[in-house]
């Protein structure tokens, strides 16, 4: 399953459509893996500070984990929000 | 690839990677050195580095045998005037009606007994008593030594160790100026017997044929030594100091059992912290105490001296000469102000308790014992601050430890970090009575 449409376009001709979809460049995949060990690595060590009961320690990484993940989110949404706008109006963006 | 990278320590570095990547994969498992069936048990990090001199030098025209009568312990009234004695003992009265009425956090009733039953064992005996005593009996095998080789016989003895309860083993070859001239109330001499023995009240004596040191590290409770000073945390230094006892004398026992000769030792007889650093199990740190790089420096120390010839261990270097060079603070938090804040170890001495010729950040041992005394405890708060002792439940101190040991220039900003995120500060002592504790209050996994 493809899964992100960026652009689409619709050949009119008769007897076939052609769905045309443009794939992410490397460095956005490369982001978002980074983005999931960074929340993967804080969460890991909000957990580990609960356990070993340093209440600061775990207090920052739970600022940083939501933090980062509210970013990161919101950058996603954003980003998607704009390529829905340059793909052109009444046309399906996303097969997400 | 260089014969300084081994192969296995550049697989150990991937796992350890991975582990890292994974988030929550238990770090010192993931970072435990390979071991191929030929080589000696190591568990070392990946990070530690093994080294041809020692880290902090020594200088042979001066290192020699210290008298241990000249320890704090033994001699503080030699160091001070009769009324500053006195005035320590006041002080110390002074708090001690509020110990007894245990009106005081981590000083309550349970944790007044807690801390005294925890050195039942240790109470058994001292140098050649109880578990520590040098006599050759045997419990079980022929009388002849077992022939191996000396990598096999490391190996084994460091497992054996490792059963009877010690959270790391190294060995090494035994350098006698670690041995005290003179430790309770007798001279230790070398000769040529076959076995040791002492006079009482006037000598000990350790056969010459003896060469090398087990050195044993009992790794203190974390969680305990976080309410430093009180005698709650008191309590993870007595039992410390009963399961060395008891890791000890079993390992002797075991190591005679195998037909040689074993002298099992924890506080007397000579320096551990001394035999611990030259078997490669940690370095000395601005505390002017033993820092493990896996455990940090709330750790208690054993050895057992013998002639079973084993593979000896290296030297092992990890950075922390040059982290306490930027880090101090033990020295800052420290309550009796004993500890230096030199920048660089030297060979200074403050007192005729310390032993002079090597180099170090040496302590005012004076003031760290008055202390003891006016708090009614064994303070222990430089090993509570220590940026080394942390309790291993997140991988990112792992990945903290190597950045400092591989990458010193990150020192300064990681004991920011440290501050920042709140480490080092007391526990509240009531609180520690509800955790869910590990046996002995100790995971050494």
């Amino acid at each position: 399953m493809v899964s992100q449409v960026n652009e689409t376009a619709v050949d009119k001709a008769p007897d076939h459509l052609i769905l045309r979809v443009r794939k992410r460049p490397w460095y956005v995949w490369l982001l978002r893996a980074v983005w999931v060990v960074w929340i993967l690595a804080w969460l890991e060590f909000a957990i580990g500070s609960k356990q070993e009961i340093e209440p600061q320690a775990f207090s920052i990484a739970v600022k940083v984990l939501i933090v980062s993940v509210l970013l990161g989110l919101g950058l996603y949404f954003w980003r998607l929000r704009e390529e829905r706008k340059g793909s052109g109006e009444g046309v399906a963006a996303s097969a997400e | 690839m260089p014969d300084d990278v081994k192969r296995r320590d550049f697989l150990a570095a991937c796992v350890g990677a991975g582990g890292i990547a994974a988030g929550g994969v238990s770090s010192s498992a993931a970072f435990q050195a390979i071991n191929d069936d030929d080589s000696v048990v190591s568990s070392k990090p990946w990070w530690v580095s093994q080294v041809d001199e020692p880290v902090l030098a020594i200088d042979d025209d001066v290192y020699a045998r210290f008298n241990q009568h000249k320890n704090v312990l033994n001699a503080y009234r030699d160091y001070v005037t009769e009324e500053r004695a006195q005035e320590v003992q006041e002080m110390k009265a002074a708090m001690r009606a509020d110990v007894e009425a245990g009106t005081l956090p981590g000083y309550r009733r349970e944790d007044n007994a807690l801390m005294s039953a925890g050195w039942t064992l240790r109470g058994t005996g001292n140098m050649n008593r109880g578990l520590r005593s040098w006599a050759p009996q045997r419990r079980g095998g022929p009388a002849t030594p077992w022939e191996t080789t000396p990598e096999h016989a490391a190996n084994v003895v460091k497992r054996a160790a490792r059963f009877f309860g010690a959270a790391d083993t190294g060995i090494a070859p035994l350098d006698r100026r670690h041995i005290f001239s003179r430790s309770y109330g007798v001279d230790i001499h070398f000769e040529e017997v076959d076995e040791a023995y002492e006079v009482e009240g006037e000598k000990a004596v350790i056969p010459e044929k003896v060469k090398y040191a087990i050195a044993v590290v009992v790794r203190m409770s974390p969680d305990v030594a976080a309410v430093a000073p009180s005698q709650l945390c008191d309590a993870t230094t007595s039992l410390g100091y009963s399961r060395l006892e008891f890791t000890v004398g079993h390992l002797g026992a075991f190591i005679r059992n195998l037909g040689y000769t074993a002298i099992p030792s924890v506080n007397g007889l000579g320096s551990s912290p001394a035999f611990a650093v030259d078997a490669g199990l940690g370095e000395m740190g601005r505390t002017n105490r033993f820092i493990s790089p896996t455990f940090g420096p709330a750790v208690q120390l054993g050895k057992v001296l013998t002639d079973m010839p084993m593979a000896v261990d290296k030297q092992i270097h990890f950075g922390l000469k040059e982290f306490c060079t930027v880090c101090g603070r033990c020295a800052e938090t420290c309550p009796s102000e004993a500890l230096s804040f030199d920048e660089q170890p030297s060979f200074e001495v403050r007192g005729e308790f310390n032993n002079p010729g090597h180099q170090t950040w040496s302590e005012d041992c004076v003031k760290c014992f008055e202390f003891w005394e006016e708090s009614n405890s064994y303070c222990s708060t430089c090993i509570m601050v220590c940026p080394w002792a942390k309790k291993d439940k997140t991988a990112l101190h792992e990945v903290i430890k190597a950045s400092s040991a591989k990458m010193p220039i990150l020192d300064r900003l990681l004991v920011s970090m440290d501050e920042r995120f709140g480490y080092g500060k007391m526990k509240d002592p009531d609180a520690w009575w509800d955790l869910d504790l590990q046996e002995h209050g100790v995971d050494s996994w």
